[in-house]
């Protein structure tokens, strides 16, 4: 008869056990990720970048575009495929489902989904189904933008709506396979929406807020020159909510767009940064004493020969370990590295290094040994040279070891007749496989 | 000491009393690093640090409508797995008993135990909630090893246990429920003996409509208590 005993040494598995669920260092995957997925584990065999199509380029349509990453493998820096979706939709961000089997991108200017299946062929990736009514089944939202994981759904902040196309918006929540569940309109002091991170361990979710349809589908220039659209369609806040009650708690008055959220991923860590992408400025949202939260603005971002001058920035990345905050610029087309171990005392380790003559997302591997960039930010706001042509779209892969960035390898979009690269996700062989990692 | 970190150590021991019993099986290939099966973002030791929304002050919709399937009871027979809830809320949990991530099924048993003895404490509200675990392993887990499974929880309210004829059976309960179950191989194609789950529970209510899915990084045990009650609150 089969009996469960508690080994002598019972006693002594208990620290045993906290250690290794303390032990978490050394796997890859992307640092910015819903809490409630599994993580790739090792070496990243593929990056699937979501792509925006442009007329006359290819096929003119937005794309999926897997590349390989994993230097052992002959695919290395190599695009491996294309899955178009047919049509253009202003594809911009997406998001994997809670079991990393499905990667949503949504089209801003369509507002159409399409969830793309990843598990059956990692190396290549096929549309498996496509949210089609997406105003009509939330009630008058449009503008998909981040589509984040929570166990068996996902949850979506998007952009505008469909009565006026201004900022105001809502968040909204569908099964994995694609069934409406509900519609949160934001709180009417902070109507706007862009992205949607959660903090699982606090039961807190943070949003923030950029601006609606009429704007983000116009040209930079027109909207940057009207004065309505800069002033009452665009977004100042960031808001804090109860999770699990998806209740707004806080409003912070973060000025400039602030665009990308990213909570501090280590233990006993209870804050994050939010970069106001045309304010100048890295905010650090922090837990008080109280358990209220307050936002104070922790980097200046501004150029010290020019602090008049705005410092776009596209997108920010936050190491594992909560160590490096990387910033992205544009317009400069420059990346800065800053110590944020002391979140209230940043350093600046590299101060903009070129990468391209644009940039905007950044993605890092868990073990942050590996650091890509694309160049994307909308089709109508992304750099152009004086002949009306894109003026660089890539894809870039680098190291860094702590002090040094160092270029690896770059796929040019434009030269592959790809189009505008912009969202990154990991994938890995291996783990749609179900293997193990080999024993060291 | 705390609330939260009396259920902390709970956790641990449960984790250590369920590692334990893995180790006195050969299912579990030796070599397979402890470490790399925690496989999710949260890091470090996981205790969630808030106060769950009071009972009735938030919504949560229906997310799907699950089918009533066969299952097989611990004793082996076949019943219907809403037929076993009888009209009741439930809160239901897909383990496998030789599971060894501390943020997996040790996890969710230790959750589901401290509702138990909540439940236990409160006699009208029990009558009302069903807690039912289900194995997804039923080549091991079956209805012998499930009968010992619930001797370790010492059940103290309405808990079942559940395992299924054949993986065929089970796997239409799983897509029924969008529970991603997949056997974990060594580098040699044979099984490990392990499984890569992301951790789900349902929450049910009367209807068999899903309310709420749980996974590691907000999962607690009042947390799960307030929702019932909710749903309850709902229903009235």
């Amino acid at each position: 008869m089969e009996r469960y005993r508690l080994p002598r040494t019972g006693l002594f598995l208990i620290p045993i056990m906290f250690l290794m669920m303390s032990f978490q260092s050394a796997f890859a995957d992307e640092t910015c990720q819903s809490p409630y997925m599994p993580k790739i584990v090792g070496q990243e065999d593929y990056v699937y970048i979501i792509t925006v199509g442009v007329a006359g380029m290819g096929d003119g349509s937005d794309k999926l575009v897997t590349i390989g990453v994993n230097p052992k493998k002959e695919t290395y820096g190599k695009i491996i495929s294309v899955a178009s979706v047919g049509g253009r939709h202003e594809f911009h961000h997406g998001g994997l489902t809670d079991d990393r089997r499905y990667l949503w991108a949504g089209g801003l200017d369509k507002s159409k989904i399409f969830i793309f299946d990843l598990a059956t062929d990692p190396a290549n990736p096929k549309v498996a189904n496509v949210i089609e009514n997406y105003a009509k089944v939330t009630g008058g939202v449009v503008g998909p933008h981040t589509m984040y994981a929570l166990p068996g759904r996902m949850i979506i902040a998007n952009l505008s709506n469909s009565k006026d196309y201004s900022g105001r918006t809502a968040l909204t929540e569908f099964t994995n396979d694609g069934k409406f569940i509900r519609t949160i309109w934001m709180p009417d002091d902070a109507p706007f929406g862009y992205d949607i991170r959660v903090n699982a361990r606090l039961n807190r979710m943070l949003t923030s807020s950029f601006t609606g349809r009429n704007n983000y589908m116009r040209n930079l220039k027109e909207v940057v020159e009207d004065e309505n659209a800069m002033n009452n369609d665009s977004g100042n806040e960031v808001v804090l909510w109860d999770l699990h009650a998806r209740k707004p708690l806080q409003i912070f008055k973060t000025p400039g767009f602030p665009l990308e959220i990213r909570w501090a991923l280590m233990p006993q860590h209870n804050y994050a940064f939010v970069h106001a992408a045309a304010g100048n400025t890295i905010y650090l949202i922090d837990r008080q004493e109280d358990g209220t939260f307050a936002s104070k603005p922790i980097i200046d971002l501004s150029d010290p020969k020019d602090p008049e001058k705005a410092m776009i920035t596209g997108d920010i990345s936050l190491s594992a370990e909560d160590k490096y905050l990387f910033v992205a610029f544009i317009f400069e087309g420059t990346t800065s590295i800053y110590d944020v171990s002391d979140p209230h005392n940043p350093k600046p380790v590299i101060t903009h290094q070129k990468i391209g003559g644009q940039i905007n997302m950044i993605s890092q591997s868990w073990d942050g040994k590996r650091i890509y960039f694309t160049s994307s930010s909308l089709s109508k706001w992304d750099a152009m040279k004086e002949d009306g042509t894109y003026l660089d779209q890539y894809f870039k892969s680098y190291s860094w070891d702590g002090k040094k960035l160092d270029h690896l390898f770059t796929v040019d979009f434009l030269k592959e007749d790809l189009g505008l690269a912009h969202l990154m996700r990991f994938g890995q062989d291996r783990f749609y496989k179900n293997l193990l990692p080999p024993a060291e | 000491m705390s609330k939260v970190y009396r259920y902390f150590f709970l956790l641990a021991g449960l984790s250590v009393f369920t590692g334990s019993s893995v180790w006195s099986h050969s299912d579990v290939a030796p070599r397979v690093d402890q470490g790399e099966l925690t496989n999710i973002y949260i890091q470090g030791t996981y205790h969630p640090e808030f106060e769950p929304p009071a009972p009735g002050t938030y919504e949560l919709p229906v997310i799907h409508t699950a089918k009533d399937h066969k299952v097989l009871d611990n004793s082996g027979n076949k019943v219907g797995l809403f037929e076993s809830k009888k009209g009741k809320v439930a809160v239901l949990s897909f383990i496998y008993t030789s599971c060894t991530d501390p943020t997996g099924c040790p996890l969710s048993s230790g959750v589901l135990q401290r509702v138990d003895q909540i439940l236990a404490k409160n006699p009208e509200l029990a009558d009302k909630v069903t807690l039912m675990t289900m194995s997804f392993d039923p080549e091991r887990d079956n209805p012998k090893r499930m009968k010992k499974w619930e001797d370790k929880m010492v059940p103290k309210t309405d808990w079942k246990f559940f395992t299924s004829e054949d993986p065929e059976q089970l796997q239409i309960i799983l897509d029924d429920f969008n529970q991603q179950v997949d056997k974990l191989y060594n580098q040699d194609g044979k099984w490990s003996g392990l499984f890569r789950h992301v951790l789900k529970v349902f929450l049910l209510d009367e209807e068999n409509n899903i309310r709420n899915i749980y996974s590691v990084g907000l999962f607690s045990p009042q947390l799960v208590m307030n929702d019932v009650e909710t749903v309850l609150i709902g229903s009235q």
